[in-house]
């Protein structure tokens, strides 16, 4: 419940998705987290663990990370790293399940400022439809039928 | 909180009587009714809602009303609200591991974070 570590998540324009938040820790730090194998499973979960983590951090380099559950679901996001300027800024470009006809760039930027880090991160889709269903696709079905039940409920009068 | 939110619909009795409550305020005699389940557990489900946010408990003398936040089930229902919960919890987690970081940190001053040029 740490006020200025705040997240903002908010639409830009058509095609981006930018989210801010705030570390109490120096970018050296945050960029650590936010780039070592070994601890991006940490942090970086879906309803499934992050069974697969791999990044060959430099520009021209990949990542892939895949999430598999038990019900031997399982999806991943891989791609090619743009540009790498440690530990302030970070662009890649991620497919879904190796899909390369759509990519989103995503740029990651950490600023120090007095409190510790402000990181930026800026998702660009290919389309405006590509961003909702990313959006769609941030929780699985199980939730789904959830959602739909109370959205149900409430729009009774 | 969205994150409580979501732990807090897993579980289908929960669920129930979120619907339940949709309906209307409701003692924890009338909500466990409908269920096999003993009074107790109903109360637990109950106080896993509240600290969700989703619900809050209404005093009328000796009776204590449990009723929907409705502006709170909306928020999680609206897809800003979930893919937002997701992130949320990923800073979260990210919060735990800088912490982590940084006790080593503190204990093992050896290389520092800036690599020699």
């Amino acid at each position: 419940m740490t006020a200025p570590s705040q997240l903002q998540i908010v639409q830009d324009g058509d095609t981006d998705i930018v989210v801010r938040r705030s570390f109490p820790h120096p970018p050296a730090r945050v960029w650590r987290v936010l780039t070592d194998p070994a601890l991006i499973p940490g942090w970086m979960t879906s309803l499934d663990p992050m069974t697969r983590c791999e990044i060959d951090l430099r520009p021209g380099g990949s990542f892939y990370y895949e999430w598999s559950g038990a019900d031997g679901n399982a999806f991943a996001f891989s791609g090619p790293i743009l540009a790498v300027d440690a530990p302030h800024h970070l662009a890649h470009v991620e497919y879904f399940n190796g899909d390369t006809t759509t990519g989103t760039t995503v740029t990651t930027d950490l600023r120090p400022h007095p409190a510790g880090t402000r990181m930026t991160i800026v998702m660009r889709y290919a389309s405006a439809e590509a961003r909702a269903a990313a959006i769609e696709s941030g929780m699985t079905d199980g939730f789904d039928q959830v959602y739909d039940q109370l959205a149900a409920l409430l729009a009774e009068p | 909180m969205l994150d409580l939110s979501f732990a807090a619909l897993s579980d289908p009795v929960r669920r129930a009587l979120l619907e339940r409550l949709a309906a209307g305020e409701a003692t924890v005699q009338e909500l466990a009714r409908p269920f096999s389940i003993s009074q107790p557990a109903i109360s637990r489900h109950l106080k896993v809602l509240e600290e969700a946010g989703l619900i809050e408990t209404r005093i009328d003398g000796t009776a204590r009303p449990r009723r929907l936040k409705p502006e709170a089930v909306a928020e999680l229902w609206t897809w800003l609200g979930r893919y937002r919960a997701l992130w949320e919890e990923r800073f979260e987690k990210m919060d735990v591991l800088l912490d982590r970081l940084a006790e080593q940190d503190r204990q093992e001053p050896g290389p520092s974070e800036e690599s020699p040029s």
